[in-house]
């Protein structure tokens, strides 16, 4: 016999058919014996189940208005923590975005394998307009990091002519960009 | 479900909570569907609308949350 079955055969033997038919014993509000008993056997284990139920239907009510009170206090704690989108602090925002780059906003300078992407239209201009190896030794040395040495292997000249075309360069691009000329 | 006015309406049958702890599905859908009741009370909310006029709604992921936890518990219950 499934569960079903049992709870409803049990529920319908429970119900009294008429208002003559109320029988005596009460517990606890009680006005009916457990199924199959006529009254006047030994209760003993009848009250045992009548303990259980009792217990099962405490313990389903704490379980669930324990449960409740942890769902409404992990509600109320997402809410003081959650913001709308629309209302956060511009810092906050300006992390979440994201810029495009478009190629017409930098100007690229290629040099051997790596590109150099120079968006100041100003310094732009003003390394467009220095000599061809100067500015590609400014370039290397500023942007990608090397040694007067690497430069000078990388463009098959000694040290020390990279170390000069270099200070030479910067002084002309300080010159080109408006900037006093300084040794 | 059918309510009398006694309290033994209240409780459930021995028999339906021993075979819901033992796990059968029939009889803890008996115990799920005699707490529903109270899980939907307890599983209301009243939220506010833009003229400040109380509305009150049964919160579907609380009440499912609950359902859950009640499926779990029973199964832990001690029937000696």
């Amino acid at each position: 016999m499934s569960g079903k079955e049992i709870f409803l055969k049990l529920f319908q033997e429970n119900q009294p058919k008429e208002a003559s038919s109320r029988r005596v014993v009460g517990e606890r509000g009680r006005n009916d014996l457990p199924p199959g008993k006529k009254g006047g056997e030994t209760m003993t284990p009848d009250r045992h189940y009548e303990h259980k139920q009792h217990t099962f239907d405490s313990f389903c009510k704490k379980v669930l208005k324990c449960e409740a009170y942890n769902g409404y206090r992990e509600i109320s704690r997402r809410k003081s923590r959650e913001v709308a989108f629309g209302e956060l602090p511009e810092g906050t925002m300006e992390q979440l975005a994201s810029y495009d780059r478009y190629p017409w906003e930098y100007t690229s300078f290629p040099i051997g394998g790596d590109v150099i992407l120079i968006e100041n239209d100003r310094l732009a201009e003003a390394l467009n307009a220095l000599p061809q190896d100067g500015r590609d030794i400014l370039l290397m040395y500023f942007f990608l990091d090397m040694a007067d040495r690497e430069i000078a292997e990388r463009m098959h000249m000694a040290r020390r002519t990279v170390n000069a075309r270099r200070q030479k360069a910067y002084r002309l691009l300080k010159e080109l960009m408006g900037g006093d000329v300084d040794a | 479900m059918l309510k009398s006015a006694s309290t033994r309406a209240a409780l459930l049958p021995y028999p339906v909570i021993a075979a819901a702890v033992r796990g059968e599905p029939d009889a803890v859908n008996a115990v799920v569907r005699h707490y529903s009741g109270y899980i939907a009370a307890l599983s209301t909310r009243t939220s506010y609308d833009v003229h400040g006029c109380p509305h009150s709604y049964v919160d579907e992921e609380l009440r499912r949350r609950l359902e859950t936890k009640l499926i779990i518990a029973i199964l832990d219950f001690n029937l000696n």
